[in-house]
């Protein structure tokens, strides 16, 4: 038996905070043992959280009031939990109700409870909108219009596809089959239009709406604005990006040292992989000495401090020293809490190699200067003294003893005339290559050493090949030579052992022929941190008597002809140096004509 | 009248040692070179070295040795000389202010092409100068200051 449920309803039922355009109607008949709802309005409202229904009917009080008695009504019953099930299996009503009572709002029963849901719907953050079937739009909160920009007014009654975009109206064909099938779709994400045609990111959610006997007769959906989570996302993706190509090496770690990022160029610089080195501790790239430094900086990190341009020393897989200009900052989690620390370390070993080069540069070139200035200074009086003494010497009525004088002080000019050439000697022998025996020119030097040797009982041994020439500029030569003998001399210990060894040979190289001479010493050896300032100018371990030019000079010297120079060193006691170099002769058609 | 207080005069003269001056030197112990030889050698040698001790005392040392030397304590005055003079030898310094060497050799050399040229120097920037006179042409010996004496003189005697 069906009755028409219809009537006015008193005032104090209208108070349902439901809008009529928010409401479905179903125009069902709901048929219920001699009950029927000749009209009632259902909005199911699906969401995430809150799934529930709001039944809005045209029914008798009776009829509302048994509804709500025993299924439907009462504030138990429109526990979300229990409506769901409610709406879709109302058990039959026994009692025939009086006819009409119409009754605009169910909802007017329930006030507290449909006000409160209601509110969510209007409140929640996501758009929630229904659709039936065709896709019309039946329903649509606050937050579809914030988000979409068109009122409720505007679109309900309108296709949803005013708010899809031209390319993805197939998806919309796809939501609604899946709907008539009674399936969800759940987290979509897609782009949607906002009214002033810009595209906004939603996350979807479409559940099929159902009437209370299980047919579904719409769709409600539930959209997020994804936009700036979107950016988020992009400006994170940007950033990793930029992280990951930086030459630099980015890395984090947290309040313990433990790394816990590591980009490409921290793999590239330090040589460790992400899975190698990720938990480590830090101190895995930080050389011994400076483990205090990292320590006092996470300090600063745990003030809120920041550190800028730090220039440092790490090391690397393979052991390597790596000079790094590091800039540490704090990095903070969502509630402002110092979490850890962000390196950027910026490998700066070459650069601190071209500054270590210019600086040498710089030095040469005062050196140069100076050199130049003292040369000029020293020599004139020198030529001028040996000019006099050369004059006085030709004296024939000298004492025998005046003459012994000259002749002391002319050699000992020699000797001054020999270290200055040695340390200022910047001139360069021009003159010709000449054809000479190599034993000629180290008996010549060692001639201007006897003094020393014999001082400090030094065994003097010679291995020269026997007719060893060289055809090279004779000053340049002994210069070399000089500088070998005079290192060998001062780094021997009393009764200590020299040997000059001199043999033919060729660039390993170039295969130029040469010649090469190794002057060994038993002496005192050159320190480890010593052995690359060797050939540094004003390097010296002599104190007071060293200029530190002389190997720099000869070096310059053998490079300058296509020569090197090398040395073997240990510091430990009388293990001694064995300096070995190789000169090119030149070629033998230069100074054929020449031979000395 | 006011007198101009920077004028400077360069006098350039022949260096000539007395009889008894060449007695003196003939017993010298210096063991002497081929040029050495007093009698004989009439070798017209310019010494130039804005250094007037250095010229003069070459000078007098050449002069022992039977050469005809003459000092010039600048590039002009050596230009000058060299014109009245033609030199076989020439023994000049580089760095001079004025004319430097080079300039002033390459002047006599244009006057007395076949004069033999020797520069001696004992300074860095000397090389600066050959390297540029070399890239135009000109070739010149350069011995290190200071020379010893018997070291010029048997480069002289080659």
């Amino acid at each position: 038996m069906q009755k028409d449920l219809g009537g006015p309803i008193g005032e104090s039922l209208r108070c349902a905070p439901l809008k009529p355009h928010r409401l479905q109607e179903f125009g069902l008949n709901f048929a219920t043992d001699g009950i029927q709802a000749q009209k009632i309005h259902i909005e199911r409202q699906i969401a995430d959280f809150f799934p529930f229904v709001a039944i809005q009917a045209t029914a008798s009080k009776l009829c509302m009031n048994k509804l709500r008695d025993h299924r439907v009504g009462g504030r138990k019953s429109l526990a979300p939990g229990n409506l769901r099930n409610s709406t879709t299996q109302i058990p039959p009503l026994n009692e025939e109700l009086p006819l009409p009572a119409e009754i605009s709002s169910l909802s007017a029963y329930n006030g507290d409870a449909e006000f409160h849901l209601a509110a969510i719907v209007e409140s929640s953050d996501d758009a929630i909108i229904s659709k039936d079937l065709n896709g019309i739009v039946t329903s649509w909160n606050k937050s579809a219009e914030r988000i979409f920009g068109y009122t409720a007014e505007e679109m309900t009654g309108r296709p949803i596809t005013t708010i899809i975009p031209p390319e993805l109206q197939g998806d919309e064909l796809m939501i609604l089959a899946k709907i008539r099938a009674g399936e969800r779709v759940d987290h979509f994400q897609t782009v949607r239009l906002h009214k002033n045609g810009s595209r906004i990111r939603i996350s979807l959610t479409v559940s099929p709406i159902r009437d209370l006997h299980g047919n579904i007769t719409g769709a409600a959906k539930i959209a997020r604005n994804i936009t700036p989570q979107k950016e988020t996302e992009q400006t994170a993706r940007r950033l990793a990006a930029i992280v990951e190509s930086s030459e630099d090496a980015i890395f984090s770690m947290d309040l313990n040292g433990n790394i816990t990022s590591w980009n490409r160029g921290a793999e590239r610089i330090f040589g460790y992989t992400l899975e190698e080195i990720l938990e480590l501790p830090v101190a895995v790239i930080i050389p011994p000495e400076l483990q205090a430094d990292e320590s006092a900086l996470l300090g600063k990190i745990r003030e809120g401090r920041r550190v800028d341009h730090f220039q440092t020393v790490r090391i690397n897989k393979r052991g390597d020293r790596i000079h790094v200009s590091l800039t540490v900052s704090p990095v903070k989690d969502e509630d402002g809490q110092i979490i850890g620390a962000a390196k950027i370390a910026r490998d700066i070993t070459q650069q601190k190699k071209l500054e270590a080069a210019l600086h040498t540069s710089e030095m040469l070139a005062s050196a140069g200067r100076l050199a130049a200035t003292v040369a000029h200074e020293i020599n004139n009086p020198l030529q001028a003294v040996i000019n006099f003494i050369h004059l006085a010497k030709q004296q024939s009525d000298l004492p025998p003893r005046i003459m012994r004088y000259l002749v002391d002080a002319d050699r000992e000019l020699g000797r001054v005339v020999h270290l200055a050439q040695q340390t200022l000697g910047f001139y360069r022998d021009n003159s010709h290559p000449v054809l000479m025996p190599v034993s000629g020119v180290v008996e010549d030097v060692l001639a201007i050493y006897e003094r020393k040797v014999r001082y400090k009982d030094l065994k003097m041994e010679r291995r020269i090949e026997p007719d060893l020439t060289i055809c090279t500029a004779q000053g340049e030569l002994k210069q070399i030579i000089s500088n070998l003998i005079a290192n060998a001399i001062d780094a021997s210990a009393k009764t200590g052992r020299i040997i000059v060894h001199a043999r033919a040979s060729r660039d390993f190289r170039s295969d130029r022929p040469g010649i090469r001479i190794t002057v060994a010493d038993a002496g005192a050896g050159i320190a480890r941190e010593d052995r690359n300032k060797v050939f540094a100018p004003f390097f010296t371990t002599k104190q007071d008597v060293g200029t530190g030019l002389g190997l720099w000079i000869t070096k310059d010297l053998l490079e300058k002809k296509g020569g090197h120079i090398r040395f073997r060193s240990r510091d430990s006691e009388r293990s001694g140096t064995v300096m070995s170099i190789y000169l090119p002769s030149e070629v033998p058609a230069k100074c054929a004509d020449r031979v000395a | 009248m006011t007198i101009p207080l920077t004028l400077t005069y360069t006098a350039c003269l022949p260096a000539f040692l007395t009889e008894n001056n060449l007695s003196l030197l003939q017993g010298a112990a210096e063991p002497r070179s081929e040029a050495g030889k007093l009698t004989g050698n009439s070798k017209r040698i310019l010494v130039i070295d804005d250094e007037a001790s250095i010229a003069d005392s070459l000078t007098e040392i050449l002069t022992g040795y039977g050469y005809d030397a003459v000092a010039c304590y600048d590039g002009q005055a050596a230009i000058d000389t060299a014109r009245s003079q033609l030199p076989d030898v020439v023994i000049s310094d580089v760095i001079m202010p004025g004319l430097n060497g080079v300039e002033t050799v390459l002047a006599i050399r244009e006057l007395c092409p076949e004069a033999r040229i020797l520069l001696f120097s004992g300074q860095g920037a000397s090389m600066d100068l050959l390297n540029q006179a070399r890239d135009h042409g000109h070739e010149f010996d350069l011995l290190p200051k200071p020379v010893h004496p018997s070291e010029l003189l048997k480069k002289l005697s080659l």
